[in-house]
């Protein structure tokens, strides 16, 4: 055994360049793709913070800074492959060369098959999923080219593998573990490694946003068997450790970070995520 | 220190014959050098002081403790000394497992004897440890079991007591899960797939008469990440991650470790 395989603290991620899409979220919120930016640049990754909105990821990247970390700012509409490819240039000019992605973005949408209009479906699954493959497209030859290989983590959800009243979410997630699975075999040979967090009830800005009842929030809370909510913090350090060297052997998996929810199925809220 | 102040118990902190590191091991290693104390449980006491021995060269703290996995009785001895020594059990690491060692095969030539024996190491003893922690790890409100299985419980191999107990361990280690998550408990499963490690290839070597080299050769080609095994490090790694609190959000989960051989 080398020395360097025994070092502890060493979670390969230092000196590494990460693209955490939908890394911003509203004020100080802890969403999971800030969570992730937060906690990869606190282990010395520099971080490219990608939202559509620039004041989002800005906060993000401020709040990274305070901390002493490595980050910049970047505006994309990651539906367009032009902004995609401009995003991994930037990564690359800024820091140097690309490691890691974080596709993080995703829109929720509650409603069967009967009650959804076509174009709403059609979004969700452009959001959901089309991001989550022009975003990979660009990176990946860039983290062949210069790192020699690299990591990806695509967020699922539960609501893929139990699934409760938001069709179209549930299919777009459902999408992206197939994704990681048919990406991590394309890609195995070239040292790249693709894995899912399919997070639980974690109370973050995209769930509170339109407002949950105190009701709701029992309900979450009640449907992990652990008996509490997540956080942003949990899908963000469940992702870091994908990305990290420590789970160099690990590809192709999807990691459920739900506090058991998904072991019991019980009743959940249906108005969120 | 990711594991700052905890108590783990690694039960197969020792190894076999052969070379370089094993899963509990590396575990054991892994645990300590992330700040826990270790009790390295292994039914041959030299080979867990030799485990102890290499935490204390690191300066971190453990002790060996002799015990046979086929008995509760010690089994519930670790547990208590574990207890009695630190005052408290936050971690149960479950490493023990046998397989062409204890004379599996396929059906039509298996022993009752074989598979009484694998099904007491692999499985009951498994589940006797468990039984033995979980009234400490309730009374604190706290606790994180991880259980080591493998990617034979899903892939194809003919060695079918190993197969079924450690298929078995995965539906164990969920319903565990579920039971405890409510006294603060949490209880994960690692799926080791093919890897570099004395007791799945230097058994091999000798069970077949062919050099270590070559049977490693063959495992690494079938890999699809790298085209190579991994080693026992990546199984404490991921281990470590579970055990952690960076993971207390993750219970009932069965976490493949094959550079994506299950995918396939």
């Amino acid at each position: 055994m080398t020395q360097t395989e025994s070092t502890p603290d060493d979670l390969g991620l230092s000196g590494k360049v990460a693209i955490v899409t939908g890394g911003g979220a509203a004020d100080d919120g802890i969403g999971n793709g800030r969570a992730a930016a937060i906690v990869l640049a606190r282990a010395g990754t520099a971080v490219l913070v990608v939202d559509r909105e620039r004041k989002l990821a800005e906060r993000t990247v401020e709040m990274i800074s305070a901390a002493g970390g490595t980050a910049a700012a970047f505006a994309a509409d990651i539906t367009d492959e032009a902004q995609c490819a401009a995003m991994v240039d930037a990564a690359v000019g800024q820091f140097g060369r690309l490691d890691f992605l974080d596709n993080n973005v995703g829109i929720g949408g509650r409603g069967s098959v009967v009650e959804m209009a076509p174009p709403d479906w059609r979004r969700i699954m452009q959001v959901n999923v089309e991001t989550m493959y022009l975003a990979a497209r660009h990176a990946i030859p860039a983290m062949i080219a210069i790192a020699g290989g690299g990591a990806i983590v695509n967020v699922s959800s539960i609501s893929a593998l139990r699934p409760r009243g938001l069709t179209a979410y549930s299919t777009s997630k459902g999408a992206v573990i197939a994704l990681t699975r048919a990406m991590a075999v394309d890609h195995g040979g070239d040292n790249i490694r693709v894995n899912c967090v399919a997070p639980g009830p974690v109370y973050t800005p995209m769930v509170y946003a339109t407002g949950m009842s105190p009701q709701s929030r029992e309900t979450r809370r009640t449907a992990s068997v652990l008996g509490r909510e997540g956080t942003g913090w949990d899908i963000g350090l469940a992702v870091r450790f994908l990305l990290s060297s420590h789970a160099r052997y690990i590809t192709g998996q999807t990691l459920v970070v739900d506090g058991g929810a998904t072991l019991v199925g019980p009743a959940r809220a249906t108005e969120t995520q | 220190m990711r594991l700052a102040d905890k108590i783990a118990i690694v039960i197969g902190a020792g190894q076999g014959p052969g070379t370089g590191m094993g899963n509990g091991r590396a575990t054991a290693l892994r645990f300590a050098q992330e700040g826990a104390k270790v009790l390295a449980v292994d039914n041959r006491l030299d080979s867990a002081q030799e485990t102890v021995a290499m935490i204390a060269k690191d300066g971190g703290g453990a002790a060996a403790f002799a015990a046979d996995v086929t008995r509760e009785a010690t089994l519930a001895a670790a547990i208590a000394d574990a207890h009695r020594r630190w005052g408290r059990i936050d971690i149960l690491h479950y490493n023990v497992g046998v397989s062409i060692a204890g004379g599996d095969a396929p059906p039509t030539e298996l022993t009752e004897e074989a598979f009484d024996r694998i099904c007491a190491i692999n499985l009951r003893g498994c589940i006797m440890a468990v039984k033995h922690v979980l009234p400490i790890m309730r009374a604190q409100r706290a606790g994180s079991i991880i259980n080591i299985s493998s990617v034979a419980a899903y892939e194809d191999y003919p060695l079918v007591t190993y197969k079924a107990t450690k298929a078995a361990m995965v539906e164990f280690t969920k319903q565990v899960a579920i039971q405890n998550a409510g006294h603060g408990v949490r209880a994960n499963v690692i799926l080791p797939g093919l890897m570099d490690t004395p007791m799945a290839v230097d058994t091999r070597a000798r069970a077949s008469n062919r050099s270590r080299a070559e049977v490693a050769a063959e495992r690494d080609a079938k890999v699809p990440l790298r085209r190579r095994m991994g080693t026992a490090w990546d199984v404490a790694n991921a281990a470590l991650f579970l055990a952690s609190d960076e993971a207390s959000f993750i219970t009932g989960v069965a976490l493949p470790v094959d550079g994506g051989a299950m995918v396939r």
